[in-house]
């Protein structure tokens, strides 16, 4: 029978046990280690094309235009802004496959002190992410690099700084695209919102020559993003996109916190 | 002990509870009863705090849900079988459970060979049975060794073994001195666990009594008089009539409600009436319940749910 056979303790886990509850659900689906496998290979494919295509066009400009080398971060930076939303997608399916089988309401049920859910999926998925960014960014960089043979800068204080600056992009992307997937609830529309905003209205405004767009581009969480990422210090410096990204993550968990506390599961 | 004040949910036009007033006490099996769409499963999440009430309040021991330390040691629950991950294993959801409240994964074991799922633990939920769906979400409600227990509809798509094992683990959780509290739109199966009903109805109550009171109560509920004179009938009868709820004639027999089968012997015996045969027709559970609730009947099959 259930008669007690264990001391379940009367002490509140509060934040500490929904973040272990989140960190064993996160890796106990196995569309988390698909997603990570995904991300890699897609990389490391970005990272050969993009160092391929730079050697080609280094090897074939006008006589006298002699290039410098390229640094193998740079390519980690090119291939992340394309395979992002294969981050977003793995930052997603934490809160958009608890919608879609129903099991939010487990949580809710587990965790009742709902803003907990929210900050320890977020507690988790920081990290992660991180560490997913500087995985991806390293693989990107080594492929690309040894893709650029001659012309890879290999210097590692470069490096360094490129594959911090990913990793913290993707965290900073991932926890906006998780905090908004509390609002949307679907996979679906959750990838297509993080996929405009984050690639392609910053893609297509961005290139503008209306200023009012360049800055509208500026100001959306992917726009700052690649600024951020490739140093641009045009319409923001990179330490102001940051702020702008920063923002853009906490502002998308205070309308997952908001969303989640008001409505029934 | 669960209590509800003038709890009440609108769903838009849809009112699912309607004032409800009810404690459900320790140490005993309340079966908690109305057709579909009484809005049972209602009253049920906002005891847990899924949904949020219109009005009125829901505690468990004197205070919400939510602000118990330890929820899932304060109140275990079976809602929906099917609230998890389909493609994660049942016992990595039980840990994934455990670990929220910090209750030891020893504890997964346990529930685990309670409720006899030890040989599919590591089956995904989703490829689960109906059945099985059920087991693992008793497993779950039994996990934080709770002091109240809350079960919708648990014997849904059970085989009879498994309707019978729900049934004694209800009665001894019970007898432990937890509270049980256990939904059903089905009279047959409180009959046999429930010690206490309540019924409701469009979500209202309609009765929350002693589950021998809601027979004894009910007006089909009656005795049965064989009485070989004729004449003899109709004094009883005439002399029934004052006190009787109602006095039937078919034949040689006398069909009366709502006076005891003594009463009646003794009656007979004063005015030395003979009397062939004297005995009480208990009305099943199931008729005293489609009393209950024939007025909201009709409204439940409508919006079936
Ligand atoms: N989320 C919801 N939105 C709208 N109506 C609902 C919702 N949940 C329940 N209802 C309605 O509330 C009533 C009670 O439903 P429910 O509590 O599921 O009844 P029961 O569990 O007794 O069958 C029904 O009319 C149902 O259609
Ligand atoms: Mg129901």
């Amino acid at each position: 029978m259930s008669t007690a056979t264990i001391t379940v303790q009367q002490r509140s886990t509060g934040p500490a046990g929904a973040i272990a509850s989140e960190w064993t659900k996160l890796w106990t689906v196995r569309s988390t280690w698909l997603n990570l496998v995904a991300g890699a290979a897609l990389t490391g494919l970005l990272g050969i094309q993009f160092g391929f295509s730079t050697a080609y066009d280094n090897a074939h400009r006008p006589p006298g235009d002699v290039p410098g080398q390229s640094a193998v971060g740079g390519v980690g930076v090119s291939a992340v802004i394309i395979m992002q939303v294969v981050v977003a997608a793995f930052a997603m399916l934490p809160v958009t496959s608890e919608y879609s089988s129903g099991s939010i309401r487990s949580t809710v049920q587990w965790t009742p002190i709902r803003r907990n859910i929210v900050l320890a999926k977020a507690a988790v998925l920081a990290p992660v992410l991180f560490g997913y960014g500087l995985l991806v960014g390293l693989l990107a960089a080594v492929s690309g690099g040894l893709a650029m043979g001659h012309w890879a800068d290999w210097s590692v204080d470069t490096l360094a700084v490129d594959l911090l600056s990913i990793a913290t992009y993707l965290m900073l992307a991932g926890l906006f695209t998780a905090g908004i997937a509390f609002l949307i609830r679907s996979t679906a529309g959750t990838l297509t919102a993080a996929f405009l905003l984050l690639l392609m209205i910053p893609l297509m405004l961005g290139e503008s020559s209306i200023r009012a767009l360049v800055w509208v581009s500026a100001l959306l969480p992917g726009g700052a993003g690649q600024n951020f990422l490739s140093g641009n210090t045009d319409p923001l410096p990179p330490t102001l996109s940051l702020v702008v990204l920063v923002l853009w993550s906490v502002a998308g968990l205070w309308i997952g916190v908001k969303v989640l506390c008001r409505r029934d599961a | 002990m669960i209590s509800l004040e003038g709890l009440t949910k609108t769903y838009g036009e849809t009112t699912a509870v309607d004032a409800l007033d009810l404690t459900v006490a320790a140490g005993r099996v309340t079966g908690f009863l109305g057709p579909n769409g009484a809005g049972k499963s209602t009253t049920m999440r906002m005891i847990l705090g899924l949904d949020a009430p219109t009005s009125g309040i829901a505690l468990v021991d004197g205070r919400p849900y939510a602000d118990w330390p330890v929820p899932l040691r304060k109140v275990g629950a079976l809602l929906d079988a099917k609230a998890l991950h389909p493609r994660r294993s049942a016992r990595n959801h039980l840990i994934a459970m455990a670990r929220s409240n910090g209750i030891p994964v020893s504890r997964v074991d346990e529930v685990i060979s309670i409720v006899g799922l030890a040989t599919v633990e590591k089956k995904r939920a989703g490829q689960y049975s109906l059945g099985m769906g059920q087991r693992l979400g008793i497993a779950g409600a039994l996990l934080g060794d709770p002091e109240i227990l809350m079960f919708d509809e648990p014997v849904n798509g059970l085989d009879p073994d498994g309707v019978r094992w729900v049934r004694d683990l209800m009665r001894s959780l019970a007898a432990e001195g937890r509270t049980v509290f256990v939904s059903s739109h089905l009279m047959s199966e409180m009959q046999l666990t429930a010690d206490q009903l309540v019924v409701i109805g469009r979500g209202r109550l309609i009765a929350d009594s002693p589950i021998s009171t809601v027979i004894a109560g009910s007006s089909r509920s009656s005795v049965h008089v064989r009485i070989p004179v004729t004449a003899d009938r109709a004094v009883l009868r005439d002399r029934l009539a004052g006190e009787a709820d109602g006095v039937e004639s078919t034949g040689d027999e006398l069909i009366v409600t709502g006076v005891p089968a003594e009463r009646v012997g003794d009656l007979a015996h004063e005015l030395g009436i003979r009397l062939h045969e004297l005995r009480t027709k208990q009305a099943s559970l199931e008729e005293a319940y489609l009393e209950l609730t024939a007025s909201s009947v009709e409204y439940g099959v409508a919006v079936a749910s």
